[in-house]
C-alpha cells in the first residue's frame, strides 16, 4: 500500500488562539512495502505526521492517499492501519492474549478463528509462551511486542509505530530494532515509524524521512542522505560525531577555512559553512589544514582527535577528526590534513542550502 | 538511642490524632458495646443498672418495629446503591465526553453535596406533593388524570409510593459525590487506551465495559462499599422529607430505618442499653455484608 501525503498542513490552536503550525505543506510518498523512518527532532511535526496518518488527527489543509484511495475524511477505524503506541497503551486488566484478541473481537471473528489468529501472531513476534500474562509482568520488550501483535492481528495494511524504541533500555532497543525490521520483512506490511533517534532511523529504514519545525527537509535511503545531504540541517542531523561545521568564504573562485585555501570553487555567494565529516579527514605530511591537537581518544580502531575550532573567535567550540589508529598524534601537535571530497559539503550561510561545485 | 528517639518523635505527631480518637470514637464504641449488656441505662448521665446478659438484644429483636426497619433499611441499601451508583457512572461518562460547558454541568451535578439533606428533603417533600406537586404535573402532562393523582408522601400514602419517593431523593442525593469521584477517576485513564479502541474499530459499549469499567474498577468498588456502608445507616433523608415520625402522617414510622429505631430508644429515659445493642446488631450486620463485598471485589478489581 502506498501511501501519499498531499500539501499537508496541521495548525494546533491554543486556548488563547495562538496557532502553532506543527505540519507544514508536507509531500510525501511512501513506497509501498517498505520500512520508513519518519525521523526528526522533538517538536518537528513527525508524531503529528503519523497520527494524521492513522486518522485521530484531522490535517486542516491537504490529502492522505493510501493507493488511490482518499482517506483524508476517514474515520481511523476504516482506515485499515495497525497503531502502536509510544507506551504501547496495552490493556493493564487484559491477559496478552486478550490484548490481542480485543481488535478481533471487535469486528466480531469467530472466537476459535480469532485465538488461533491471535497465537499466530504471538508467535510471529516472539511471545506465544506468554499468552496468559498480564501486561504488567512483562518486561518493557515483551510488552512491545504483544502491542505489535495487536496492531498487526487484523491484517493492517498500514503499520504504524510511534517512537517504539524509545521506552527500552539500549540493549533491549538494539535487539528489538532488528527485531522490527523481521517482523516488517516476514509481513511485508508498508511500516511507518517515527523516532528522534538517527542512528535507529539509519539502522534499519528502507527510507527515511527527515523533518524538522513542520517541514519535510529530505527523503531517501538512509545513506544517500547521508552521503549527500540537502542542507545544513540534515548534515547537522545525521551522522554520530556531528559533522563539524566551519564558516567559510569563497573569494576570488577559491574556497577559504580561515586563511587555508580548501580548493577551487566557484559560486555566487562569498559567505558559507563548510561542512566536513569526522572521517573526512586525512592526516598527511603537507595538507591543505593544519590544526594543533588540543586532545586525543584513541579507542582500538580509530583515534579521535579533539581539536579548537580556528574559525570560532572565543577559542570554546571543538571540532573532531576520526583517523587512523596508527598515526601516535599526542595533544600539542600539529597535524596535517588533506580532506576526502566526498565527505566535505558547502552549504549556503544564509538559506542553508547545499551548494554544488 | 537513635530509633528510640524517632518513635517518640512519631508518638507525638500522632498524639492529637490519636487523643481524640480514643475520646470521641474508640471509647464509644467500645462503651457502646458494654452498655448494651446492661439495664436501665440513662445516656444523660451514664448510669447504668444491672447486667442484663442478652436481655436488651432480645427484646430489639421482638419489637415489632425492627423486622419493619429491617426492611426499609434493606430496600434502601440494595435499590438505591446500586442504581445511584450505576447512574452515576453514566453520567460521569457522559460529562466527560461533553465539550462544551462541561464545567457548567459538574457544578449543576455537584450543587446537591453541599446542600443541606433537610432543605432538600423539604424541597422534595414539595416535589412529591399530591394536589400541586412537579412529579404529579408531569405524570398529567403525559396524561394521568389528575382525579387518579398518586399520593406519595402525603396522609395515608401506601408504603410502596412512600418508598419510591425516597428512593428517587436518595438516588439523587447520592449522586453527586459518586459523580465527582468516577469523573476524577476517568481523567485519569490514558487518552491513548482509548486511541487504541478506536483505532481497533471497538464499538462504544465494548469501550464501556472492556475498558472504562474494568480501568475505573478500584473507584467503583470504594465508592459501592463505601455507599453501602452510608445506606445502612441512613437516617437523616427520611427526617428530612418526612419529618421525625419518619412516616406519613397518620401512618407514623411507616418508613423507619435501623437507625431511626436507635435514635427512637436514645428519646426513652433509660432505654440507652437497648439502642447500644441494637446498634451493635447493625455494625455486625455491616461488617458481614463488607466483608462479603473485599471478597467478591478482589476478584473483580484490576488495580
Amino acid at each position: 500500500m502506498e501511501i501519499k501525503l498531499e500539501n499537508v498542513t496541521k495548525i494546533f490552536q491554543a486556548k488563547d488562539k495562538t496557532e502553532t503550525v506543527a505540519v507544514k505543506s508536507l509531500d510525501i510518498t511512501i513506497p509501498s512495502g517498505k520500512l520508513i523512518g519518519l525521523l526528526g527532532p522533538s517538536g518537528c511535526g513527525k508524531s503529528t505526521t503519523l497520527y494524521m496518518i492513522a486518522g485521530l488527527l484531522e490535517p486542516n489543509e491537504g490529502r492522505i492517499y493510501f493507493g488511490d484511495e482518499d482517506v483524508t475524511d476517514m474515520a481511523p477505524e476504516d482506515r485499515g492501519i495497525g497503531l502502536v503506541f509510544q507506551n504501547y497503551a496495552l490493556y493493564p486488566h487484559m491477559s496478552v492474549r486478550q490484548n490481542i484478541m480485543f481488535p478481533l473481537e471487535n469486528i466480531k471473528v469467530p472466537k476459535a478463528e480469532a485465538i488461533e489468529r491471535a497465537q499466530e501472531m504471538a508467535d510471529l513476534v516472539g511471545i506465544g509462551e506468554l499468552m496468559d500474562r498480564k501486561p504488567k509482568q512483562l518486561s518493557g520488550g515483551q510488552q512491545q511486542r504483544v502491542a505489535i501483535a495487536r496492531a498487526l492481528v487484523k491484517k493492517p495494511r498500514v503499520l504504524l509505530l510511534d517512537e517504539p524504541l524509545s521506552n527500552l533500555d539500549a540493549r533491549l532497543r538494539l535487539q528489538t530494532r532488528e527485531e522490527i525490521k523481521r517482523i516488517q520483512r516476514d509481513t511485508g506490511i508498508t511500516t511507518i515509524f517515527v523516532t528522534h533517534d538517527q542512528e535507529e532511523a539509519m539502522s534499519i529504514s528502507d527510507e527515511i524521512v527527515l523533518m524538522d519545525a513542520g517541514v519535510k527537509q529530505q527523503i531517501g535511503e538512509p545513506q544517500n542522505v547521508y552521503d549527500e545531504p540537502g542542507n545544513l540541517f540534515v548534515a547537522k542531523f545525521l551522522g554520530t560525531p556531528p559533522i563539524n561545521i566551519f564558516e567559510g568564504k569563497i573569494e576570488g573562485g577559491n574556497l577559504f577555512l580561515n586563511t587555508f585555501k580548501i580548493k577551487k570553487f566557484k559560486a555566487d555567494v562569498t559567505e558559507c559553512y563548510i561542512g566536513i565529516r569526522p572521517e573526512g579527514f586525512k592526516v598527511v605530511e603537507k595538507g591543505v589544514l593544519a590544526f594543533e591537537v588540543y586532545m586525543v581518544e584513541t579507542i582500538g580502531r580509530d583515534t579521535t582527535l579533539i581539536i579548537k575550532d580556528p574559525t570560532d573567535p572565543e577559542g570554546i567550540k571543538t571540532i573532531r577528526a576520526i583517523v587512523d589508529a596508527q598515526y601516535r598524534i599526542k595533544p600539542g601537535d600539529i597535524v596535517n590534513f588533506d580532506l576526502k571530497e566526498e565527505k566535505m559539503f558547502v552549504f549556503n550561510k544564509s538559506t542553508g542550502e547545499h551548494i554544488e561545485c | 538511642m537513635l530509633e528510640r528517639e524517632s518513635n517518640v518523635r512519631a508518638w507525638l505527631y500522632l498524639a492529637p490524632a490519636l487523643v481524640l480518637l480514643t475520646l470521641f470514637t474508640f471509647y464509644p464504641l467500645v462503651n457502646a458495646f458494654l452498655i448494651s449488656f446492661f439495664k436501665n441505662v440513662v445516656i444523660e448521665d451514664m448510669t447504668t443498672d444491672g447486667f442484663a446478659g442478652f436481655d436488651n438484644y432480645i427484646e430489639v429483636i421482638n419489637n415489632g418495629n425492627f423486622i419493619n426497619a429491617l426492611k426499609n433499611t434493606s430496600v434502601i441499601v440494595f435499590v438505591s446503591v446500586p442504581v445511584s451508583v450505576i447512574l452515576s457512572l453514566l453520567i460521569a461518562v457522559g460529562l466527560k465526553s461533553i465539550k462544551k460547558l462541561q464545567g457548567v454541568y459538574q457544578t449543576i451535578f455537584f450543587l446537591p453535596y453541599v446542600t443541606n439533606a433537610i432543605a432538600i428533603g423539604m424541597a422534595f417533600a414539595f416535589i412529591f406533593h399530591t394536589d400541586w406537586g412537579l412529579l404529579n404535573t408531569i405524570l398529567q402532562w403525559f396524561g394521568q388524570d389528575s382525579a387518579d393523582a398518586i399520593n406519595w408522601v402525603g396522609s395515608g400514602a401506601e408504603w410502596g409510593n412512600a418508598m419510591i419517593a425516597l428512593l428517587i431523593f436518595s438516588i439523587w442525593g447520592g449522586l453527586a459525590f459518586k459523580i465527582l469521584v468516577f469523573l476524577s477517576g476517568l481523567q485519569g485513564i490514558d487518552k491513548q487506551y482509548y486511541d487504541a479502541a478506536r483505532i481497533d474499530s471497538a464499538p462504544r459499549r465494548r469501550i464501556f465495559t472492556k475498558i472504562t469499567v474494568p480501568l475505573l474498577s478500584p473507584m467503583i468498588a470504594y465508592i459501592t462499599i463505601t455507599s453501602f456502608i452510608g445506606a445502612f445507616k441512613v437516617y437523616t433523608s427520611i427526617v428530612g422529607m418526612f419529618g421525625p415520625s419518619m412516616g406519613t402522617a397518620g401512618n407514623p414510622r411507616q418508613l423507619i430505618t435501623v437507625v431511626g429505631l436507635v435514635y427512637g430508644y436514645i428519646g426513652e429515659i433509660g432505654r440507652g442499653g437497648v439502642a447500644a445493642a441494637l446498634a451493635i446488631i447493625l455494625f455486625l450486620i455491616t461488617l458481614a455484608f463488607t466483608g462479603i463485598q473485599m471478597q467478591v471485589s478482589k476478584r473483580r478489581v484490576h488495580y
